[in-house]
């Protein structure tokens, strides 16, 4: 840090920004003091407010699954109980599993489609590129509860869209209760996710493709490749940490889900579409079990931190 | 150049580019359109009536009716809930950005130990989702007397958006020449001069991603409402259509209606915004 400079220079009162400042001719001491004072300043009040709405909630979150409570009596301390009961319900499992097919499916569908997009977006000459990466990265900005509608009504059984389409076509006997069926209702949730989340990765890999060093196309044209060895050799090779970066994201994002499946079934039919997002919801706010939903929260934010652990070491790696 | 070598007629280079670029372009329209259709179709249905719904159900409404939406501004009452959205979302937007500031102008240009440590204390909650939080914040609103207030939802939302703005604001101060500050020091400017005179207009870029993201996050949000408000007042728009879905739960036309209402506003700040939207999207990825 700069040393103040001597007391005769701090005679005139305007500083180089033009900007009046108050000069009484400060001691090293006080300045120390002062910039002490800034420091709570700018940084204690935002951390204060991190710490008390985020920190001290997992912290709660946390001695909340070592007790069993039910919001309004007494709480019970009973070690790691909710966590052994949590292993041993069924329907832990199934949500799990869920959540992990969920991670698979939309990774697969979400990748290819965005891989897809960037490069047609990237190396072909189409015009109007900025307009199609606008209209491709819309559904993200729309809000879960509009997307739940949206496709609530597509996959409406009686009139929706899909159904009416099908049986148009004459291809009447593939029509199906989509969110009421046990074996449609995960697919049928993972079109309507993946058609949202694809920008995320479309745009992931239009950055990378992006940052790619012309030079180096160039070189490789002029050594003779065509579009196709251009692609596979100079453009895949750059993409493939932002692949990583979209399996990792995909991967987290697949664990937090719950709106969508709230609002389109509940987890329902049965528990054939709850994931570990509607355990924890259910297990809290429908079943009062504050123990047992604090023990499955604090195993997804586990999963997730595993999950991150992974993003955060790359991104330092790699100054994103 | 002989004869033998025309063998056969060869169009232009500028030609084929051009054929190629328009057929690629065609494709990526076609693309466009698949993409749009559910949502186009959210369009038709909030202005079909029922009967021409169940006549026509892809194409655009031949008779343009706005009954459902006029049904549920009057009858639901939609702008109270469209009021009390815009009340939490700018509270999460002003108070995102200030502490975002502030923070931010902290970790980038003051001295204080145990930095790095902060730092990553923030970096882990970027994945923090609200999924994990709902349950302790329910009953620290509880105990603070603060369920079903505005504030119950601007306060979650700021916090948990604290470690992307501060970080976004960090990195982007970071970048401003040190000269800058070290000159307005040599001036005898304290820290909150330089704050205030030197980094703050400077900032505004990174405040302006900020700010959107933060509006974007808060005006879409659906659990933290649903599980901090009971009372049906205070309801933002996303959690009063959540009941909407379960109330008319085939009557597509209101809920499409309704969504609309809710869609609306960010479409329209989306074609705004949308190079600020697309730059910040990535580095707030991990926090959806």
């Amino acid at each position: 840090m700069s040393e103040p400079v001597s007391q005769s220079h701090s005679l005139t009162n305007q500083s180089a920004q033009g900007v009046r400042v108050a000069r009484p001719p400060l001691t090293r001491l006080a300045r120390a003091r002062q910039e002490r004072f800034a420091t709570w300043f700018f940084v204690g009040i935002p951390l204060a407010v991190y710490a008390v709405f985020v920190v001290l909630p997992i912290a709660y979150m946390v001695y909340l699954s070592l007790n069993d409570w039910d919001g309004l009596g007494a709480m019970t301390f009973t070690g790691l109980d909710n966590y052994a009961r949590v292993f041993r319900d069924e329907r832990f499992w199934i949500s799990i599993q869920h959540n992990v097919l969920w991670a698979f499916a939309t990774l697969f569908g979400t990748t290819m489609l965005g891989l897809l997009l960037a490069l047609l977006l990237a190396r072909t000459r189409a015009w109007g590129r900025g307009f199609f990466q606008i209209v491709y990265f819309l559904p993200q900005m729309i809000s879960s509860v509009v997307i739940a509608i949206m496709w609530r009504w597509i996959y409406y059984p009686t009139d929706g869209p899909l159904n009416v389409a099908l049986s148009s076509l004459g291809l009447g006997f593939l029509q199906h209760t989509w969110l009421g069926e046990t074996q449609t209702v995960l697919p049928a949730l993972f079109i309507a996710y993946t058609w949202v989340a694809y920008g995320f990765a479309m745009l992931t890999f239009l950055t990378a493709i992006d940052s790619v060093d012309p030079n180096l196309l160039d070189a490789a044209k002029i050594d003779g490749a065509n579009w196709f060895k251009e692609t596979w050799y100079v453009l895949l090779p750059a993409v493939r940490p932002a692949l990583t970066t979209v399996f990792i994201i995909m991967g987290i994002w697949s664990f937090q889900v719950f709106n969508l499946v709230w609002l389109t079934t509940r987890g329902g039919p049965g528990y054939s579409s709850s994931v570990l997002a509607l355990q924890i919801y259910r297990s809290t706010f429908v079943e009062r079990n504050i123990g047992m939903g604090s023990a499955l929260a604090t195993i997804l934010s586990l999963i997730i931190l595993v999950l991150a652990f992974f993003t955060l070491r790359r991104t330092n790696d790699e100054a994103v | 150049m002989t004869f033998q070598t025309l063998s056969r007629p060869v169009t232009p280079r500028r030609t084929r580019r051009w054929v190629s670029a328009a057929f690629m372009t065609i494709i990526l329209a076609g693309i466009a359109l698949i993409v749009f259709y559910p949502i186009a179709l959210l369009i038709f249905t909030a202005l079909k009536t029922p009967a021409e719904l169940v006549r026509n159900t892809f194409g655009p409404p031949q008779a343009v009716s706005f009954n459902n939406i006029i049904d549920v501004w009057v009858t639901e009452q939609l702008g109270g809930y469209l009021v009390n959205s815009l009340i939490v979302s700018s509270g999460v937007v002003i108070g995102s950005v200030i502490l975002s500031a502030l923070g931010g102008f902290g970790f980038a240009r003051l001295h204080f130990s145990n930095k790095r440590l902060y730092l990553t204390l923030l970096l882990l909650g970027l994945v923090i989702p609200f999924e994990t939080l709902i349950i302790p914040i329910f009953y620290m609103m509880r105990g603070l007397n603060l369920l079903s207030t505005y504030w119950a939802m601007i306060i979650p939302q700021v916090a948990l958006g604290l470690p992307f703005g501060i970080l976004l604001v960090r990195s982007f101060t970071v970048s401003l020449p040190q000269e800058l500050f070290d000159a307005a020091e040599l001036d005898g400017c304290n820290a909150w001069n330089r704050f205030w005179h030197v980094a703050l207009p400077l900032m505004r870029p990174a405040l302006v991603a900020v700010a959107i993201f933060q509006a974007i996050w808060s005006w879409n949000q659906y659990l933290l409402p649903l599980v901090v408000v009971q009372d049906p007042n205070i309801r933002t728009l996303p959690l009063m259509l959540g009941f909407f879905i379960g109330r008319y739960s085939t009557d597509f036309g209101r809920l499409c209606a309704a969504a609309l209402m809710l869609f609306l506003p960010t479409l329209v700040f989306y074609i705004l915004f949308h190079r600020q939207i697309l730059n910040a999207r990535l580095t707030g990825a991990l926090n959806y």
